[in-house]
This record gives structure tokens, C-alpha cells and sequence, in this order.
């Protein structure tokens, strides 16, 4: 959740490469077809791959005689999240309202603190230092200060999933507020325009791509984190579940646990992208990163 | 034939003494310079004098790195001068930009991928508030102009290179400058598009009676487009020579293998050269 957090959007901000495309018409024409075309193959190869690892497991645990508690089928699994359907949906609300409002909290703070930063170079110097020094210390070894200051309730989670979902967009908001092209720039000064209409007009709209990056990031990373901390302190939600469920030796719960989280962190991740292709059309990263 | 190369000193306007600015002169450079101050000090520029006249099509050509993009920024304002004096239509570079007298045509397009065709046109008129039905009837017109009349609702990525630099010259254009500025605005075109692109500049020019200062490393471009070519030599950026090219308006695509027209540019390449 460290590693990845420089999802860097390539250049979408300004003319792209010159080409002799004179009809456009069949410029957009002949663009849709290959894309429908990749968008079938990217989804039905891994589909494809996953079905046959399904099999593939199946078989050999079967074939090996080995026990469910050691290592359950795809099957008993699947058995086993239907029966605890109801127990995975109940204990899916609390990790998701934290992880939600944690990314929430995070992702806004970032992006306000990324404008701020981007205007006043001395807010940038003194406080940035401070949010990778944050950012630097483990999320596990935090946890217990929290977890002493604020009681294990759900400020606590909320706190660390919020830290968990600051970083990445932060880092991708003030380079994306600063990738606007020197020449644009001229543009507005040549006419006054005001710093806020800069803002406005000219960085919030360029930023866009990256701050989708980083919500990209951060929706399975805030998830991840409420799950994790779930582990340290939490009598509910999925990171219970399969704590307790490692504890009881109850090996199909704790698959069928993952993968509840899983799909959970699915469906954020998918939500972004979703709402990265409805408020951002021009930005080419739905495409590629998704 | 020769008797068309003056020398840039000869010519009335270029060389007068600093402050008696020509008041018919639009562009009035005297003895400008500008050093950086690295160490050892660079000097970009040295001595250029530049009198350019309202209506004029000018041009500065010269090597990558002869300074000719900084004269331009000295024009607009953007940059100053180490020496020297910048007379726009009699004042400041600074005043001349704030009652909007220069157009900016840079070497790619620069456009806002959200923004529609005629939203981007519309980008600087909006910015200095004209209301909006006074926008887009000047956004019509003007794409009417650089013939891009039914693309107002394409974005910038659905268009061509070329498509986008008129988009670029039609935006530069909205404010009614007395003066447009280009930046070598067809160097990452091909061929083709240059050339289509060079006639319909001129069209341009023609139909909205601006002035243009045009920097460009290309000597064809150069001569078919320009009434003065002022070429310049690099480290430090000086003007060698400025050649008036007396051929014939409206230039036609045929002109470009005309026997003056192959002249003036083989002149120019040895001026290049040296």
C-alpha cells in the first residue's frame, strides 16, 4: 500500500503528437471498433486464466485428499460464503463505513492541503516535510498510539484509514496542479486572469487525471487499512472475521472472509473508475490503468 | 533582382535614435539586448533593432537557439530586455498587453482537452468577461474564419494537428490583437499541412488587417509568408540581416517555384550560412 502510491497519468494536458488526420469523421469512427475489440480480450483472458486456476485447484486438492482446514476447495468455499452470507454482509458494514468515511476525510484533506501547498510555497515548506515523515511510519506501529488516545472505537479506525488515503493524493494532486503548460499559463496572465481563475479553470480541470490516480490508489488502500486495523483492535467487520476465523482453524471461513474483502475492494476500485470515465472523459487513464 | 535585398540599415525606421519612435511604427526594438546572469554571463541578444509597421508580415529566422523565441517574449512583455528600448505602438510592452494588442500562436496548439472547439476559442474572452452571447458569436466568426465552421463541439483530441493549430490561431485572434505573435506554429506539422496552413495564415492576416511577427527556422515559410525577413545568427542572437521580399500579394502556392521566389531563398540560405 506504500509502494504504489506515484501512479503517475501520462502527459493529457496539452496537444499530443501531430498527425495528418484531416477527415475526422472517420478519426472517430475507425477508433471505437479496436477498443471494443481490447476491452473484450482484457476482460476475457484473465476471466479465462482464473477459471482454469479455479479447476486446476480443485483437482489437486481433491486428487491429494487434502483437509478443507488445511486447505479448502473453491467449491467448500463457495459453499461456505453462501451459508455465511448473511454474517459476511453484516460484518462487510462496519469495514466498509470506516474504510468509506476514512477515504473520505483523507482524500478531502489531501486535495485542500494540495491547492494550499501549490499556492503558498510556505505552507509547502514547512508542512510537507511533516506529511512524509507522517507517511513514513508504519501504519501498524501507529495504530497502538491511536488506539490509546482515541479509545478502539471508530475514530480511531476512521483516523488511520483517513492517513492511509492522505498520502497518495496528496502526492498526486501537487503534481498535477503543477502540470499545466508554462504557455497555457502565459495565456491567462496575458489577459490578468486571477490566480483563482487560474485555479479554477486551468489547474483543477488539468489535476483531475492525477487525482483520479490517486483515488484509484486509495480506494483499495483505505479498505485494506480498515481491514488491517480491524486486526489490531475490532470485535466486528471482515479483518475480525478472519482473525477468528485463523484462530478456530475454520480455513473455509477465512477464505470465504478474503474473499468478501476482496470483492469489496473490487467494487471501490470500480466505482472510481466509473466515476473517472463519467467526470473526466478526456483523460486517456481509464483506459490504460483499469 | 539584387537591388530587392536591402540592407536592414538603409531602410527608413531601423537604426533611429532611441525615443523618436516612428508613430506609425507598431513594433519599435532599439539596440536591444539581454545577458543572462549565469556564470560566465550568457548573452543571448545583442544589439537588435527591429521597426516593424502596422499591417506588416514579419519574420525572424534564424538557427535553433539564436534567440528568436526570447525576442518574441521581449516583444509581448513577458521577458526584459538587459538594454535597450521596446516601444509598442509608442508604449510599454506591458501596456500594449494589457489592452490585449498581442495574439499568442505557440508551437503546439496549447489547447484545454475538456474544452470544445468553441470553448477553447472562447477561453480568453471569457476570461476578461465578455458576456456570453458576444463570446460565441465571436467564436462563431472566427472559426468561420480559419475554416473550421461545424467542429465547434469537437474536443481537442478528435482534430487533427493541423485542425488544432487553426483552433489556436482562432483563440489568439479573439480578443482582436493589433499583433500577432507566432512562436514557429507549423514546425511540427508535415509538409502539406505547412503549406495549406502558410496560404490560409495569409488569408487570415489579410481579411482581419492584423500585424504578424512570425519566428520560424524555415526559410520557404519565411519568404512566402513575409514582406521582411530578419535573419539572425546565434550566440549571441544578432540580426544579420533584414531582406525585404518584394514579391507579388496575394501569394499563390505557384509563386513558391517562381524564379525570384527560389532566388530570394537561396539568398537567404547563404546569409544563413555565412
Amino acid at each position: 500500500m506504500k509502494s504504489s502510491f506515484t501512479d503517475t497519468p501520462p502527459a493529457t494536458t496539452n496537444a499530443n503528437a501531430p498527425d495528418a488526420q484531416p477527415d475526422r469523421s472517420s478519426n472517430r469512427r475507425s477508433e471505437r471498433k479496436p477498443l471494443t475489440f481490447k476491452r473484450a480480450s482484457t476482460w476475457a483472458i484473465p476471466l479465462i486464466v482464473v477459471i482454469v486456476i479455479l479447476v486446476l485447484w480443485q483437482i489437486i486438492v481433491e486428487v491429494l485428499g487434502l483437509k478443507p482446514y488445511f486447505i479448502p476447495t473453491p467449491l467448500k468455499i463457495a459453499e461456505t460464503f453462501k451459508e455465511n452470507l448473511r454474517v459476511i454482509a453484516d460484518n462487510s458494514v462496519p469495514t466498509l463505513a470506516q474504510a468509506v468515511t476514512g477515504f473520505a476525510i483523507g482524500n478531502a484533506l489531501a486535495v485542500v492541503m494540495s491547492v494550499w501547498f501549490v499556492h503558498v510555497s510556505s505552507a509547502r515548506r514547512a508542512l510537507y516535510p511533516l506529511a512524509i515523515i507522517l507517511q513514513s511510519i508504519p501504519l501498524v506501529a501507529i495504530a497502538p498510539i491511536f488506539l490509546v488516545t482515541l479509545g478502539d472505537g471508530f475514530s480511531t479506525k476512521v483516523v488511520m484509514t483517513a492517513i492511509i488515503s492522505f498520502f497518495p493524493t496528496l502526492v498526486n494532486m501537487m503534481r498535477g496542479l503543477a502540470a499545466v503548460d508554462t504557455n497555457m499559463v502565459q495565456l491567462f496572465q496575458s489577459v490578468d486572469a486571477s490566480r483563482w481563475k487560474v485555479l479554477v479553470k486551468l489547474r483543477w480541470p488539468t489535476s483531475l487525471p492525477y487525482l483520479f490516480a490517486g483515488l484509484r490508489i486509495t480506494a483499495s488502500a483505505s479498505m485494506v487499512g480498515a481491514i488491517i486495523v480491524e486486526w489490531i483492535s475490532s470485535d466486528t467487520g471482515l479483518g475480525y472475521m478472519i482473525i477468528n476465523s485463523t484462530y478456530q482453524f475454520n480455513t473455509p471461513l477465512l477464505w470465504a472472509s478474503i474473499v468478501a474483502s476482496s470483492l469489496l475492494v473490487l467494487v471501490a476500485f470500480g466505482v472510481v473508475v466509473l466515476v473517472e470515465r463519467a467526470l473526466v472523459p478526456w483523460s486517456r487513464l481509464s483506459e490504460i490503468g483499469a | 533582382m539584387l537591388q530587392r535585398f536591402l540592407r536592414s540599415d538603409e531602410k527608413a525606421g531601423i537604426g533611429d535614435a532611441p525615443g523618436l519612435a516612428d508613430p506609425g511604427s507598431l513594433v519599435q526594438l532599439t539596440d536591444v539586448s539581454l545577458t543572462y546572469a549565469t556564470r560566465p554571463p550568457l548573452q543571448a541578444l545583442e544589439g537588435v533593432s527591429i521597426s516593424m509597421k502596422q499591417g506588416q508580415f514579419v519574420s525572424l529566422i534564424g538557427p535553433s537557439g539564436c534567440g528568436k523565441s526570447t525576442l518574441l517574449r521581449i516583444v509581448a512583455g513577458i521577458m526584459e530586455p538587459t538594454s535597450g528600448e521596446v516601444l509598442i505602438e509608442g508604449g510599454s510592452p506591458g501596456s500594449a498587453q494589457r489592452l490585449h494588442r498581442f495574439g499568442f500562436v505557440f508551437q503546439d496548439a496549447v489547447l484545454l482537452p475538456w474544452r470544445t472547439v468553441r470553448e477553447n476559442v472562447e477561453l480568453l474572452t471569457e476570461l476578461v468577461g465578455l458576456p456570453p452571447n458576444e463570446r460565441r458569436s465571436r467564436a462563431r466568426e472566427l472559426l468561420e474564419l480559419v475554416g473550421l465552421r461545424g467542429c465547434e463541439d469537437l474536443r481537442p483530441d478528435q482534430l487533427s494537428g493541423g485542425m488544432r493549430q487553426r483552433v489556436s490561431i482562432a483563440r489568439a485572434l479573439a480578443l482582436e490583437p493589433a499583433i500577432l505573435l507566432m512562436d514557429e506554429p507549423f514546425s511540427a506539422l508535415d509538409e502539406f499541412q505547412r503549406e495549406l496552413l502558410n496560404s490560409e495564415l495569409l488569408r487570415i492576416w489579410v481579411e482581419k488587417h492584423c500585424s504578424v511577427l512570425f519566428v520560424t527556422h524555415h526559410i520557404e515559410e519565411a519568404v512566402f509568408l513575409s514582406d521582411t525577413v530578419m535573419v539572425m545568427s546565434a550566440a549571441p542572437g544578432r540580426i544579420l540581416e533584414s531582406v525585404e521580399v518584394n514579391l507579388p500579394r496575394p501569394r499563390t502556392d505557384a509563386m513558391r517555384v517562381a524564379p525570384e521566389f527560389l532566388q530570394l531563398r537561396r539568398y537567404l540560405r547563404e546569409v544563413l550560412i555565412h
